[in-house]
Formats: structure tokens, sequence, C-alpha cells
């Protein structure tokens, strides 16, 4: 609804009149406009709409309306809810009128909207000849009553109508009041909130309702407008409002279509972006699962060639395809971690109840066996049980020790500590003596990160990161300390239980039977 | 070890690589072990119920054309005459890999795997 379609109507009579020409108009001929004058004398078979936003400009114009009609000596009917007919009562009695009196003398009749209503409403609309029998009937009672000829009513049914949503309801009802005022001598008053008509969707309706009426109140912020150059004034800044709104929903209507465009576009997109994920993801399982059953072949024969050649040449060669077989097989397992935790859910854990010392014994066992110059240190510290993945922190412990094996100096020493005298987390130290560059430190637990200028990378350089990962995952934190006085030394630090979601069910893991 | 006795035993290697399959048949026969192979689960299946007496050890890979690792330990241990035998998953994913059963990551380390077999054997 926009106000400059309203106020047409709102500046006369609509011409739409039943029976006698009204005596006052409620503008005058020099703009002027009279509704206190107006509503105190209505003619005969006016059919006068209030809109209203604020109640007490209703109960105002109301009580003016009701109050010039039992000084009139005229019988009134209101209908209304039960909080209106109270403060209609109310400003009745401020106004000097006796109202106990008058309800008692029939003078006025006080109902209760939503009860009269019922009475004649049929499957959702108004019954024509129940409207007649019930509000005819009390009309024509009243004026049987009180032989001043005519009667005013005040009526809120249509606008309980309309706040049910039974617009048509509304209008058939207003139909109905026009029709009845031309049998019945009697002007009517009804009112709207204006809170009924807040969408542009209902300018049609509106000015239906506009059209059922022969007059037309607009709400209190025209209509206290005290002269016709303010009121002219007024119309202005509505019809501007109305051009700029019409221009903001028209932007808004441009706005909405670019952005379903882009929408658009942006879900061309992901559906092209979910493609290239699966076929990464399929990429990641041809890589782990089928050229890992190659190379496990190729392994295996290798291993059965150094063992029925101990001590040849051909063993020797052999022993040097399993390594290499076996370094591949770790890049293979580095590429899944990595695609896993890149573009899959990241790393499932399947934690058990371990003792993390009984991994770094193992790593130190398998580690010293593969380089026998090395020397392991293990040592702890108290409780160094929780629940972790065993196979995951085996893959942390390896990877640091490992690395503290490449990459020292001053031989081959390397001392893993276990720290299990806090409550909540354990912590564990692996520490050699070499040096880590001081431009390196800050990229260390990056992926891929300087294998190309790195003169001694075995790998692709995503062993760190995936470590890191991996410690993550379990809730826990790794850094690294490193000065050439001290050497270098990675701290983990693990809570003893991972945080909830990081755990795909507990695991059944069970070691190996081994001789 | 008693080698009258192992001369006796079967082993059974499941794979889909029949690289895998040939090197393990010569390092088990080397060991005095018969070996009998299938490269896919429903022949392994098929060879499981034929052989007499039953192998003393399964090695099964999971990801296999026709019938898979894991319906074939199902119906393992839904037939009573081969729920018995010991099984050894043999995998690149552990994670597919049935509960409350021994796994071995691939690349598989020979001696581990021969360790395993000597001891249920």
């Amino acid at each position: 609804m926009t106000h400059s379609r309203t106020v047409d109507h709102l500046l006369a009579d609509t011409g739409h009149t039943h029976g006698e020409r009204p005596i006052l108009t409620l503008i005058d001929s020099d703009g002027t406009p009279r509704i206190k004058e107006f509503l105190s004398q209505p003619a005969q078979s006016n059919h006068i709409v209030q809109f209203y936003e604020d109640e007490g400009f209703l109960y105002d114009n109301v009580a003016q309306f009701v109050g010039a009609g039992l000084s009139a000596g005229e019988p009134t009917i209101i209908m209304a809810t039960d909080a209106h007919r109270r403060a209609f009562s109310q400003r009745l009695k401020l106004n000097g009128f006796d109202v106990e009196r008058l309800v008692g003398s029939g003078s006025l009749i006080l109902l209760d909207a939503r009860e009269t209503l019922a009475r004649f409403m049929v499957n959702g609309m108004p019954d024509w000849y129940r409207f007649l029998a019930v509000v005819g009937g009390i009309i024509e009672k009243s004026l049987q009553a009180h032989p001043s000829g005519r009667a005013r009513a005040y009526g809120e049914m249509v606008d309980l109508l309309w706040k049910d949503g039974n617009k048509q309801g509304a209008l058939r009802l207003e139909e109905m009041w026009n029709d009845l005022g031309k049998t019945h001598q009697f002007s009517l008053l009804c009112a709207y909130v204006m809170g009924n008509f807040y969408s542009s969707a209902d300018a049609d309706q509106f000015r239906e309702v506009c059209r059922t009426h022969t007059h037309v109140i607009p709400s209190e912020g025209y209509s206290r407008l005290e002269t016709s150059d303010a009121r002219l004034v007024e119309i202005s800044l509505l019809q501007q409002r109305a051009r700029s709104l019409e221009h903001e929903v028209e932007h808004r209507k441009d706005l909405e279509l670019a952005l379903r465009e882009a929408l658009a576009r942006e879900q061309e997109a992901r559906v092209a972006a979910e493609q290239t994920v699966r076929y990464n993801e399929m990429f990641a399982g041809m890589l782990g699962h089928d050229l890992r059953n190659p190379l496990n072949a190729i392994t295996t024969a290798a291993y059965y060639i150094a063992r029925t050649n101990p001590g040849a040449k051909t063993g020797t060669a052999a022993n040097r395809i399993v390594s290499s077989a076996e370094r591949m097989a770790r890049m293979i397992d580095q590429l899944l971690d990595f695609t896993q935790i890149r573009i899959g859910n990241g790393l499932a854990l399947r934690p058990t109840r371990l003792d993390l010392m009984e991994l770094c014994y193992r790593i130190r066992d398998e580690l010293e066996a593969a380089h026998p110059e090395c020397v392991i240190g293990v040592e702890s510290d108290g409780n160094t049980v929780g629940e972790w993945d065993y196979d995951r922190l085996l893959q942390v412990l390896s990877n640091l020790v490992g690395n503290a094996i490449h990459h020292g100096s001053e031989g081959c020493k390397v001392s893993i500590r276990g720290d299990g005298t806090d409550a909540g987390d354990v912590v564990v130290h692996v520490h050699n003596k070499g040096i880590v560059s001081p431009e390196m430190l800050p990229v260390l637990f990056e992926p891929f990160r300087g294998s190309a200028k790195h003169q001694k990378t075995r790998g692709l350089g995503l062993g760190l990161y995936i470590t890191r990962q991996i410690v993550t995952a379990h809730g826990g934190t790794i850094d690294v300390n490193s000065t050439p006085s001290d050497g270098t030394t990675f701290r983990v630090q693990l809570p003893r239980t991972p945080p909830a979601g990081s755990a795909l069910g507990a695991s059944t893991r069970v070691d190996l039977a081994v001789e | 070890m008693n080698n009258t006795l192992s001369r006796t035993k079967t082993v059974v290697v499941v794979d889909d690589e029949e690289g895998i399959c040939d090197t393990l048949r010569d390092v088990f026969e080397d060991e005095g072990y018969s070996v009998g192979v299938a490269t896919n689960g429903a022949q392994a299946l098929a060879l499981l119920r034929e052989l007499s007496p039953k192998p003393c050890i399964v090695i099964l890979d999971l990801l296999m054309p026709v019938l898979d690792g894991n319906a074939v330990y199902r119906a393992m241990k839904a037939d009573p005459t081969l729920a018995h035998i010991p099984v050894v998953i043999s995998t690149s994913d552990p994670s597919r890999a049935p509960s409350g059963v021994l796994i071995m990551r691939k690349p598989i380390v020979l001696d581990v795997l021969l360790g395993v077999v000597r001891k249920n054997c």
C-alpha cells in the first residue's frame, strides 16, 4: 500500500452514497478538515470508515460520534471489543454522560463485537438474512423505543474479520452494512487499525475498503493536521515517500535478481569443485590401494631373494630393493594422509588405552635394529597412560625419532623422555644434538617444505606436517626448540583423553602374534 | 619345530595380486608348508571348503574382486568347518578390517608374517 494511492480517496466523499446526500462534508470547500463537526452530525446512511494508529485518536473520534448522537436523542449501538467498550464508556463519562442510565434506558446499547459477529457468520462468511435479523433487529428495536427516527452505530466486526485474515468476509460485511442502510435509518462508523494494511499486496483490498464507505477518515498522522496548507505539505511528503518506496522496491528487485544470478553461478562452481574433490578422492584411493598391491609384491619378492641369498651380491641388491620400496610405501602413506587431511574429513582416530612409553620402547627397538650405530635413550617419569590412537602415535614417534637419527650430529645419539607427572597431559620430548637452521624453524611443520632446496631430504617433506595433524587431532600440541648449545628438542603434549568427536569408535586393535 | 608335522600343514594365501601369491607360495614351500592360493574371495571359500585337512592359517587380502576379504571372513565365521581357522588380514587399509582379527599393513614384513605362521601352524 502506498500513501499516494489513498490520499485521493481521503480528500472528498467517495461518491458512494446511499439515500440522501450528506449535510456536512469532511472537508470544507477551502480544504479545511471538519472531522469533529462531521462526526457530530453525520447524514443518515453515511457509512464512515475511521483508520487509526493510536487508540487515543480512535477513542476521541468515537466519543465524538457517539456523544453527539446521544445528545441529539439518537439511540446508539456500540459493537466493540471488551477493552474498547470500557475505554469508550470512560471517555463518555469524562464528557459528562451518565453511561449507566443511558444503557438502562436503552439509548446506549453496548455489544461485544465477537459475540455479535458469531450470531450471523455461516461457514466463515456473514449471512445476509441472519445479519438482517440480528443487526437489523437491534437497530429497529432501538428506533422503536426512541422515536427520533434515526440511530447511530459504531462497529469493529469488520476489523475483527480483517485481523482474522478473513478479508473477503470483511468486505462482504461492509456491503451488507450498505444494503442495511437502504432500509434502516442509521449512520455507521467503522474503524480499522492501520496495522491491518502493512503489505503492498493489501493495496487493492484497502482501496476496496475505502470504496465501500461513503466517507473515509485517515489515521491521525493526517487527520490531526490543523490547516489545509499543512495537509497539502503532508500530501506532498506522502507522494514523495510513495515514489521513493516504489523506486526502492524496484532497486531491491534488481539487487535480488543479481543475487540470484550470483548464487546460481556460485552453485555451479561448487558442483564443479565437488566433482574435483571426488576425482581427487578416487585418485587417492587408487594411489593407496592399487599402487600398494604391486609394491607389496615387489617388497615381498625382494625379501625372499634376500633371504635365500644371504651374503651374496644378489641378496644385497635385493635388500636395496626392499629399502627403496619401503620408502616408497611410506611416501604413499604420507600422500594418502595428506589427501585425507586436506580434502577428506581429517584424520579419524581409533583411541585405545595405552602406555606411551610402550610405544617409545618399540620405536627404540625398531630403529636401533635398523641403525646399530645409534644410541637411543628412553626415560620416563610418572604415569604415561592415556587414550590415544596406537598406530597414529607410533607414526608420530617414528617420524620424530627417525628425523632425530637422520639429522643428528656428534655421532648418533637420541633421547626420548616421557613426562607423566601432570594429571591432564602427558608430554614426550625427543632430543638430539642437531640444529635446525633459524630460517627453517618457522616453516618446519608446513607441507612440502623446502624439499627442492633441502639437500638431505629423503621424502616429500610431509612427515612433520602429518605429525602435527595427528597431535592436533588428539587435542595436543607440538613445538620445537633448537639452539646451537642445547641441540634440538621436539615437545609433544597430549591430553590423556582426546576431545570428543575426534574418534570414530573404539578400536579393537589386536597385537600381532610374533615369535 | 617339528618338520615332519609342519610338512602336513597347509597355508592358504588369498590376494588378487598374483605376484604376492607366487612369492608367498615359494616362501612357505621353502619353509616346508603346503600352500593353497586363491585370487578372489569366491575362489578362496571354494578352496577352503574343499581342503582336507583344513589349513592351519589363512592370509587374507581385503580389497578383491568378486567377493572381498570381509565377506570371506564373515562366511568363514558362519561355517562351523572353517570358523576355527586363524586368519591374518593383509591390507593397505587397516580401517576396513573386521574387529578382533590379526592385521598386517601392506607392504608386509616377511619375517613378521613368517613368525605369525610358525606360531599358528
